[in-house]
């Protein structure tokens, strides 16, 4: 059951083209991750992919779907089994950190329940489950605005968690963050894809990172896909081409 | 190539053409709209002056025509000095400015303010004793001395006068204790107190029981009742001799004053209540971030923001009048007005709250598969609900002041007492009426000020 992405193209209303006919197929459980200059079109290839943003043309075929065929009702019913996490974790800063987690199952909780902030015992044990798995069950009843950074990027995956999702698309998961925290943080994403079996797509900055933790790279420059195989076989002029010519590789 | 096109001198007679031929359409237009502007003023206002006005400015800016085309750099202030002083000087004399007039007319003011160093607030329970002296008015025989004797012995200079006499009335055995006041009574029963300039007269009995005092006979023939010609007509002069019997308690105008206030705050909360339940749905449907998705949302959210900016533009003065008419007279019609406009008003300031929240919640929970109505629960209202309060309390804070205005036009609360009062020029209860509303205002600015530090 791959994930199929079929010359997909995106034009924003401005006439920016950030992505121009990128085609692969993602394979269950593998660890793609997406490289690229900052505007390459990573963000947008992700979003393209649950169609938070509207793809211009192409497809995105996923477990035999056509997602960017979907109606809104299936569509969520889609989105529901993809989890994501983003680069400024996206939580609701005044809620509490079990609420946030919470938010992740609205897609699968009675919807009119969930409006008056009912949610059943058994999801918040899963909720208390899910914070377990990233170390924050003790923080459970703390704003999420009063945690840290890596804390917020824990309870990002958490929310993701609660989904059960046989994706997960991670959006520079790490940017934010101090360097020796990325390590953390992309440790539970390989967890999840290791022990779980969830295929991630995930936006990354740093080759070492790549190099560390990901089976398959996909390399975007200009909305165009420039390089598809293993981190170990990018060298010298692979790099260049990804990030250009004047581009120095630092570190691993 | 510039100079090739180069329009015609002789085209600065006109200088807006001139403008126009270089090119500068803005300026072409602003030349026509205040070139209009005037000669409308003139033929309105008839000023020759103003006629004077108009050709310095078509000369000025006509200078500047010729300066621009002679490729030197353009001087306009000159003829925009002159519009704005044809502008300005029309302005002045509508506006019928008087700079004198506020202390030419300052007696017109100034019982108001002795009434504020004494507003009517405490009351002693007093009783008093009344001395009744029959004065004749007009005079139709020889004025003479009159005595009166109770307990007390007090003689009147003359037995008959013409309002504007001179009178003395002086007296004998009068304890020290209580206060006097002197009173007049007309025929018909209007009773209005002794006034020596301006204030209350009240004659100090010395140590041997006496008192002496001069009075003005006051302006108390009633209208309609007038005596005929060669006939008089029996007034009196009163004299109270008041003690007071207790300690001081809340005048009634206090008392009605603190009563009035608590209806006009109650009226301000429940239109400021009703309006943020209404208008917080409603800025949703006006916001740009959560209506941008389809033609039809689109076409909603201006129409909704088209809606709250009608509304908005209208003064709740107008809603009041206009709810008087409907609802009839009353608080219901003073809260009807403040709601109307408050919704408009928290509307509009709500959609613009909603329109700065972080979007990234919202892409995180449509990402989870969330469906509309949960995304907005979730990640808009959490967001959104503390600028809420703190809008609907500075909301309230403003609905308490207009809240007084609307009382006016008979919209209920202080509003409407105060204007009876400063109708009945009743100076010390208008004092207590703007006391109190001052006190309520500030007290409640400063809890919003609070309320709203805190939240945010």
């Amino acid at each position: 059951m791959p994930l199929i992405v079929d010359r997909l193209t995106k034009i924003y209303p401005d006439g920016t083209r950030a992505l121009h006919e990128v085609s692969f197929t993602v394979e269950d459980g593998e660890f793609v991750a997406i490289i690229g200059l900052s505007g390459a079109g990573k963000s947008t290839l992700l979003r393209c992919i649950n169609r938070l943003i509207e793809p211009t043309s192409g497809r995105v075929i996923w477990n035999g779907i056509d997602i960017t065929a979907a109606s809104p009702r299936e569509l969520r019913k889609i989105r529901r089994q993809i989890g994501m996490i983003f680069q400024q974790f996206n939580l609701v800063k005044r809620a509490t950190v079990l609420t946030n987690v919470l938010t992740g199952r609205l897609g699968y909780v009675n919807p009119w329940l969930s409006l008056l902030g009912y949610f059943p015992p058994s999801e918040v044990q899963r909720a208390m489950r899910a914070l377990e798995r990233v170390g924050l069950a003790d923080l459970a009843d703390k704003r999420a605005d009063e945690l840290s950074g890596g804390q917020q990027q824990r309870v990002g995956i958490a929310r993701a968690l609660m989904q059960e999702p046989r994706l997960l698309l991670a959006d520079e998961p790490v940017a934010s963050l101090d360097p020796v925290l990325a390590h953390s943080i992309l440790r539970y994403i390989e967890e999840l894809n290791r022990k779980d079996g969830v295929t991630v797509l995930c936006s990354l900055h740093f080759l070492d990172l790549v190099h560390r933790y990901a089976t398959r790279v996909i390399g975007l420059k200009d909305g165009i896909k420039v390089f598809d195989g293993r981190p170990d076989e990018i060298d010298d002029r692979r790099f260049k081409e990804i990030y250009g010519q004047e581009a120095e590789r630092i570190g691993g | 190539m510039a100079a090739e096109r180069r329009p015609p001198r002789g085209s600065t007679i006109v200088p807006g053409l001139a403008y126009s031929a270089l090119g500068l359409r803005t300026l072409t237009v602003i030349w026509l709209t205040v070139s209009l502007t005037l000669v409308g003023l003139a033929l309105w206002r008839g000023h020759l002056w103003l006629w004077v006005a108009v050709g310095l400015w078509w000369i000025g800016t006509g200078y500047d025509a010729w300066r621009r085309l002679e490729g030197r750099r353009p001087r306009l202030w000159p003829a925009v000095l002159i519009a704005l002083a044809a502008i300005y000087g029309v302005g002045w004399e509508v506006t019928e400015i008087h700079p004198l007039a506020p202390f030419e007319r300052f007696d017109k003011m100034r019982p108001y303010l002795i009434a504020l160093t004494q507003p009517d607030l405490l009351t002693y329970p007093t009783e008093r004793q009344v001395l009744r002296i029959p004065v004749e008015v007009p005079c139709i025989h020889a004025p003479s001395p009159k005595e009166v004797r109770g307990e007390a012995r007090v003689w009147l200079s003359a037995d008959c006068a013409q309002p504007g006499d001179l009178l003395t009335l002086h007296g004998e055995g009068f304890p020290t204790g209580p206060s006097l006041e002197l009173w007049w009574v007309n025929p018909i029963g209007e009773r209005q107190r002794i006034l020596q300039e301006g204030r209350p007269l009240s004659p100090q009995v010395d140590t041997m029981g006496r008192f002496q005092t001069t009075f003005i006979a006051p302006r108390a023939v009633p209208l309609g009742f007038e005596p005929p010609p060669g006939q008089s007509q029996t007034h009196f002069l009163e004299l109270h001799i008041v003690r007071v019997i207790g300690g001081p308690r809340p005048s009634e105008a206090l008392l009605e004053v603190a009563e009035k206030m608590g209806e006009t705050v109650a009226i301000a909360l429940l239109a400021t209540t009703f309006a943020v339940l209404i208008a917080a749905p409603l800025s949703f449907l006006a916001a740009r971030n959560l209506m941008g998705g389809s033609p039809l949302t689109r076409l909603i959210y201006y129409a909704m923001r088209g809606f709250l900016n009608i509304v908005r533009s209208v003064e709740p003065l107008i809603f009041g009048i206009v709810f008087v008419v409907w609802v009839g007279l009353g608080s219901f019609a003073g809260m009807l007005a403040l709601m109307v406009h408050s919704i408009a008003a928290l509307g509009k300031l709500f959609s613009e709250v909603v329109e700065h929240i972080d979007p990234g919640p919202v892409e995180a929970l449509t990402a989870t598969g969330a469906n509309r109505l949960q995304v907005i629960r979730y990640a808009v209202v959490p967001q959104v609900v503390p600028e809420f309060v703190s809008f609907a309390v500075y909301r309230w804070d403003i609905n308490v002041r207009m809240s007084t205005i609307i009382g006016f036009v008979g919209g209920g609360g202080i509003g409407f007492r105060l204007s009876e009062w400063i109708r009945l020029s009743a100076y010390r209860q208008v004092a207590t009426a703007v006391i109190g509303i001052a006190l309520v205002v500030m007290a409640l600015d400063y809890v919003s000020a609070q309320v709203r530090r805190r939240i945010v």
